[in-house]
């Protein structure tokens, strides 16, 4: 009988401690689920499938790509922001415009900077103004001459509401004069699929969105709105140099999880990013999606988000930019 | 001659043997499910969707919720015939017949020929696929935001007003499903709806759950209550393969079915359930002895068998190019392609090539499997229909609690699991039917979205609906397909014959 | 459901209905707002829902009163014994399967991530088999465990889910 106790015993105790066994291994122990809070085809989405391709090189464990749309963003990083801060949960796509641009012009319901720790940057995404192949419009110009004659609204296809995109355009409409309606998609595939379609006027989008419209002969491009001509696009000339005095950091792709993650797993995963910003299939694999790779450690990005942000406060405030 | 180039790498995709094996898998889990009385391919598919997260390839993932979808749609004829019960509204019609015929033991007899029709209207279902939608998606750049508004809107309304239930009732789902996608962050504005302070609800809730409770546990739920034991017809099916005379009722049965579920299935709101309907209507009207039909008329059970797999076939169309999914059943694979990263619309034929060519290509094979895994095995799926519920329904809400907590990882989304499928229990009971629901909840995003694009588009003016010559011509079609049943409606009841 | 008990449910879920849809339009309305005409916020498609299911609910109400003249008069006459029993027999069903089925499932739901898989897992098949299909032990204790240890090896090993372990044992 006493055997018999202390075999039930063993047993129980058996079954108890498996569990707890399998949850002391060390991370990673199961795939890490890399949530892009934007729709499927846009830039960060392919930024992060490029690095989802490559991180099993580097990790024991596969990483999932999610996509988590709406609220421009918020939606998505939202979830991040309160779920489980063990390293399992990443953000992609730190840094876009809901992160850096948004908090200067509406209430968040977190602290993009507070409740999220930079793990590392990947790139930095452009903004380019592109219209239909179609259009009337070939430079800027000529769409400042039209809202000039016409008087009416200029209606401009942008990924996300209140973006570096939607920004961007704003920005252009208020410092050349002209009337941007800016029209909200959820990411840039649907914003650019509906400017191919010619329901709108112009739009905006990084290069990896409007390149592949470029060399397919639906789109043309009008210009960059960087302080500099972006490397993607040599050719397409920058606000600036046509006469309209805007430029902005465009939208900042990175990685970042939900602050109180353990430091050695963010060490991790900055570690294995940072590996695999230097993989040379990676490297052709962004150029191909015509993604500038600009990668940046924890503590420098950071301090990038910081300036960004302020940044992109001090624009808004310069062109008394409001929504709603 | 691109069409053909396509088709011919999609099927250098679809021969790969992990494709294949998914394709394969697909079918089979699908029929056995299918099978399983009370459930339907619309909840087949939710209790399977969230194996999709398991499988990293998307074209993989979609090739095997495609076999799943034909699977269950095999399995749910295989119910209605045996056991009288149809597993959704696509299958209410074959029972009519089927369950005749089986209980004059000629289940055999009616097996095979829903078999045979299904696969004879399914093949021709997916040539017409595979020759209009690229044509189709050519011309789907011209569906802006006002054109996809006014087509989401029309396909909702014609999935209730065609179904010929209650139309306040369908209209009823239509307004819940939209309400309920509302909940969580507006994508526009970045406000919060509905979530009264409950963290979970702010990022919306999850379809697969949402589907999987409605349908699963709802199902169960109502299952709970019927004291009623199921009468098994027979589950000695004997010999599947149709005699001539069969054959020489059937065969213009199955053509007639074929054509007219491809061009419903086209119809967004369309789908397996009317065209079944029409089907048997115009078998009756045109068969030489229609005082046989419900007593047991294999045309009956011809018609509408290959109607449903046709219309399935070609609900592909409007998903693949315009990225609107026109029923439930395709509802759940556009979210399926949506948490794979793919967006279906316009470009899916350029920008994924091996996904639309590749799916495509397993449909072929899907539809080969499906036949030759159905005619000899039938007597085996007979078998899986006497499963006990006392042992079924247990082991259906472990799927379901376990799918919901998987895709997210949190308790709440079982609570949500629960409060769907009491809510599906409530409309069963009251006589609701849950797909418009469904149908809305996956297009209330972009309905909304839709209509605030247009009205900026317009500066505010709702005429934009009706100014550009697609939308109005949506509207217009709609209008007429509306006034043209009233005036059915009208007819029968004043002519004198009725 | 009998038609009249069907009828009945109806005509106070169409009430409900009304009653709903008027408190979500004055919500959106009240705390979401409609904006205006050429940006819509976010009220406005919840709004005009609300007021829908208003009208729908109404409708509907109009149309149970409409339908059912029939059956009434035969209750009120001689079916009415057998239309009693009828009810009588639904409820006890309800109370004797779909209640304890519902509430083992919500119970499982709550001890699912607390006790882990297994043992929330088999407990709930063990409630089910002797709840609400009343089984014996037997057959009751087989069933649990083959179906506990069939899903997890197919969630859990073959399709990789991680499946909680249970927080109060860590």
């Amino acid at each position: 009988m006493k055997r018999l106790t202390a075999l039930l015993a063993v047993m129980l105790l058996a079954l108890f401690l498996v569990p707890v066994a399998m949850a002391a291994d060390v991370f990673p122990s199961k795939p890490v689920t890399g949530l892009v809070p934007m729709a499927p085809g846009g830039s960060s989405d392919l930024m992060a499938r490029a690095l989802e391709k490559y991180w099993g090189k580097y990790s024991p464990q596969p990483m999932v790509i999610v996509n988590k749309p709406g609220g421009g963003g918020v939606v998505g990083t939202e979830q991040i922001v309160r779920s489980k801060p063990d390293g399992y949960n990443m953000y992609i796509a730190y840094g876009s415009g809901h992160d850096i641009v948004m908090p200067s012009l509406q209430k968040m319901p977190y602290d993009p900077q507070k409740d999220l720790i930079a793990v590392a940057r990947v790139s930095i995404h452009s903004v380019v103004i592109v219209t239909g192949a179609n259009s009337p419009f070939n430079s800027i110009k000529d769409v400042i001459a039209y809202s000039k004659k016409e008087g009416k609204p200029v209606t401009t296809a942008v990924s996300v509401k209140a973006g570096a995109v939607d920004l961007a355009l704003t920005a252009f409409g208020k410092a050349a004069g002209v009337n941007i309606v800016t029209v909200p998609f959820s990411g840039g595939a649907e914003a650019t699929t509906a400017l191919a379609g010619g329901h709108l006027m112009i739009g905006g989008g990084h290069p990896s969105e409007v390149i592949p419209h470029i060399k397919a002969g639906r789109f043309k491009p009008l210009a960059v709105v960087l302080p500099q001509r972006d490397p993607s696009m040599p050719d397409v000339p920058t606000l600036k140099e046509q006469g309209v005095d805007v430029a902005t950091w465009g939208s900042v792709k990175g990685v970042a999880v939900p602050a109180g993650t353990p430091k050695e797993v963010v060490k991790y995963l900055e570690t294995t990013i940072l590996k695999i910003c230097k993989d040379p299939e990676f490297l052709e694999t962004m150029k191909n999606l015509n993604q500038p790779v600009m990668c940046q450690g924890s503590e420098e990005f950071t301090k990038f988000i910081k300036q960004a942000t302020e940044d992109y406060a001090k624009l808004i405030k310069e062109l008394n930019i409001k929504i709603d | 001659m691109e069409t053909f180039s396509g088709l011919i790498s999609g099927f250098s995709i679809a021969l790969t043997p992990i494709n294949l094996l998914f394709a394969f898998i697909g079918a089979l889990v699908g029929t056995a499910i299918g099978v399983l009385p009370g459930l339907g391919p619309a909840a087949t598919i939710a209790l399977l969707l969230p194996a999709i997260y398991v499988v990293s390839e998307p074209v993989t993932a979609i090739i095997l919720m495609a076999g799943i979808f034909y699977g269950s749609m095999y399995g749910g004829s295989t119910t209605s015939i045996l056991l009288n019960l149809p597993g959704e509204a696509a299958s209410v019609v074959t029972c009519i017949d089927g369950y005749k015929m089986a209980k004059k033991g000629r289940a055999g007899a009616a097996l095979g020929i829903a078999a045979i029709g299904s696969f004879v209207a399914g093949t021709i279902g997916i040539v017409g696929l595979t020759l209009f939608a690229p044509l189709i998606a050519e011309f789907a750049l011209s569906f802006g935001p006002p054109e996809k508004f006014s087509l989401a809107v029309v396909g909702l309304l014609m999935a209730v007003t065609l179904s010929g239930s209650s139309i306040i009732k369908g209209l009823v789902m239509l307004a819940l499903g939209l309400l309920l996608a509302s909940v969580g962050l507006d994508p526009i504005s970045g406000k919060t709806r509905f979530s009264f302070g409950v963290i979970e609800l702010q990022s919306g809730f999850d379809f697969v759950t949402l589907a999987m409770g409605v349908f699963g546990l709802g199902e169960i739920f109502i299952g709970l209550e019927a004291a009623v034991k199921v009468e098994v017809a027979t589950t000695k099916v004997g010999s599947v393969w149709p005699t001539l005379k069969d054959w020489a009722a059937s065969r213009m049965a199955i053509l007639r079915g074929t054509l007219i579920g491809f061009f419903i299935g086209v119809i967004p709101g369309g789908g397996a359930v009317i065209s079944s309907l029409v089907s048997y209507a115009v078998e009756k009207k045109v068969a030489k002895h229609p005082e046989e039909f419900g007593e047991g008329a294999i045309e009956g059970v011809a018609g509408p068998e290959s109607a449903n797999n046709a219309a399935s076939s070609s609900s592909f169309i409007p998903l693949l190019t315009l990225g609107i999914p026109g029923n439930a059943s395709i509802a759940m694979i556009f979210a399926a392609l949506l948490i794979k990263g793919i967006t279906p619309g316009p470009f899916l034929i350029q920008e994924h090539p091996e996904v639309f060519w590749g799916v495509i290509a397993s449909m072929y094979l899907g539809n080969v499997m499906l036949l030759v895994l159905n005619l000899p095995l039938v007597g085996l799926w007979a078998q899986l229909t006497r499963v006990p519920f006392g042992l079924m329904a247990p082991v259906i809400i472990l799927f379901t609690v376990i799918g919901s907590y998987s895709i997210q990882g949190q308790a709440f989304d079982i609570y949500s699991l629960i409060g769907f499928g009491l809510f599906g229990y409530v409309l069963r009971k009251l006589k609701f039917e849950p797909g418009p629901l469904v149908l809305a909840f996956v297009l209330g995003p972009m309905v909304e979205q839709s209509m605030r694009q247009s009205l900026l588009m317009s500066g505010g003016s709702f005429l934009i609906f009706v100014t550009r010559p697609i939308s109005l011509s949506l509207i217009g079609l709609f209008a007429v397909l509306v006034a043209g049943q009233a005036a059915l409606t009208i007819y029968k009841r004043f002519s004198p014959n009725n | 459901m009998d038609s009249a008990r069907l009828n009945r449910a109806e005509k106070a879920s169409s009430v409900v209905l009304v009653a709903f849809g008027a408190f979500i339009a004055w919500y959106s309305w009240h705390y979401l707002k409609l904006g205006m005409m050429i940006m819509p916020g976010a009220g406005f498609l919840p709004f005009c829902i609300g007021m829908i299911l208003a009208v729908l609910g109404a409708a509907w109400y109009a149309r149970t009163l409409l339908a059912p003249a029939a059956p009434r008069k035969a209750l009120e006459t001689g079916e009415a014994g057998g239309a009693a029993a009828g009810a009588e027999s639904a409820r006890s069903v309800i109370l004797s399967r779909l209640l304890p089925g519902v509430l083992l499932v919500v119970l499982y739901a709550w001890l699912f991530e607390k006790a882990g898989y297994i043992v929330s897992t088999v407990l709930f098949m063990v409630g089910w088999q002797k709840l609400v299909e009343r089984e014996e032990w037997v057959k009751t204790a087989i069933v649990a465990v083959t179906s506990a240890a069939f899903m997890y090896v197919l969630f859990a090993r073959l399709l990789r889910v991680s499946l909680p372990s249970g927080s109060w044992w860590s």
